[in-house]
């Protein structure tokens, strides 16, 4: 058995998000800034008719939150328990087979939520638990 | 009804409105003599700009109208409701200010703010 990922560049740094949870990938797209929001959540974009929560997870890993103005090259527009966010980010490449046994859990990368990581081309990525960020960034929303 | 009246406030990077038919009067602060009025633009997050100010007065459920200030140019916009985008459900808990969102091609975005929520 395999788990299909897309790995996305930020800030430097590759992680991957689970491959069934995306729905498309997007160029580079103007979002609306919305005041009050947090920084990991800093506003929306508009996609297929409907307003979509940006995802910034430059915060998560350390990272300064973008700001009104900033966009990134790519947006992934993945679908998470009910919900369906916009992550920003500056890369993406193909999608890629892991074998199951070469998802483990996380030890040469540190990002919060993921507790796991692969292996891709030797270089070590986090998996990002994308239902596990939802919760504690909008615990009412699932 | 297809299309909703907005009276729209122009800030630098978007646009903000409130529901028209929420607006019982439109007062020049000069004029005005109510209680303090709530500032929109700082609900928002917008910065100040330059023109008139004014006060709107706002009705709501049951209760009595409040005093919202506005800045700058007041315009009226018929938007159509499809147009009008629901706050992602992640969000909504947030921003309970923010109603609904508008995003036209060549336009700048625009927030409808929830009057209800607002005072």
């Amino acid at each position: 058995m395999t788990l299909s990922v897309i790995p996305a560049k930020l800030h430097d740094v590759w992680f991957v998000v689970p491959a069934s949870a995306v729905q498309e990938i997007l160029g580079e797209q103007r979002w609306v800034p919305i005041a009050g929001a947090p920084a990991e959540m800093p506003g929306v974009i508009a996609w297929r008719g409907r307003a979509v929560a940006v995802l910034d997870l430059g915060p998560l890993s350390g990272n300064a939150a973008m700001a009104a103005g900033d966009s990134r090259r790519r947006v992934v527009i993945v679908h998470v328990d009910d919900a369906t966010l916009a992550l920003p980010v500056e890369g993406v490449r193909e999608v890629q087979e892991v074998p199951d046994d070469a998802v483990r859990p996380a030890h040469l990368t540190r990002l919060r939520h993921a507790t796991m990581e692969v292996e891709l081309d030797g270089v070590p990525m986090p998996l990002i638990d994308l239902g596990d960020l939802l919760r504690v960034l909008a615990p009412q929303s699932t | 009804m297809s299309e909703v009246a907005l009276m729209v406030v122009r800030a630098p990077n978007f646009d903000f409105a409130v529901a028209a038919d929420r607006v019982q009067e439109v007062i020049p602060l000069e004029r005005w003599n109510g209680e303090a009025a709530l500032d929109l633009a700082q609900v928002v997050g917008a910065p100040s700009v330059e023109g008139a100010v004014r006060v709107l007065l706002v009705t709501r459920d049951g209760r009595e109208p409040f005093a919202a200030l506005v800045s700058g140019a007041v315009t009226l916009r018929h938007v159509a409701r499809t147009e009008l985008l629901t706050v992602p459900a992640p969000l909504a808990a947030h921003v309970a200010w923010l109603s609904h969102i508008v995003v036209s091609d060549g336009q700048p975005p625009l927030l409808v703010l929830d009057t209800e929520r607002l005072a």
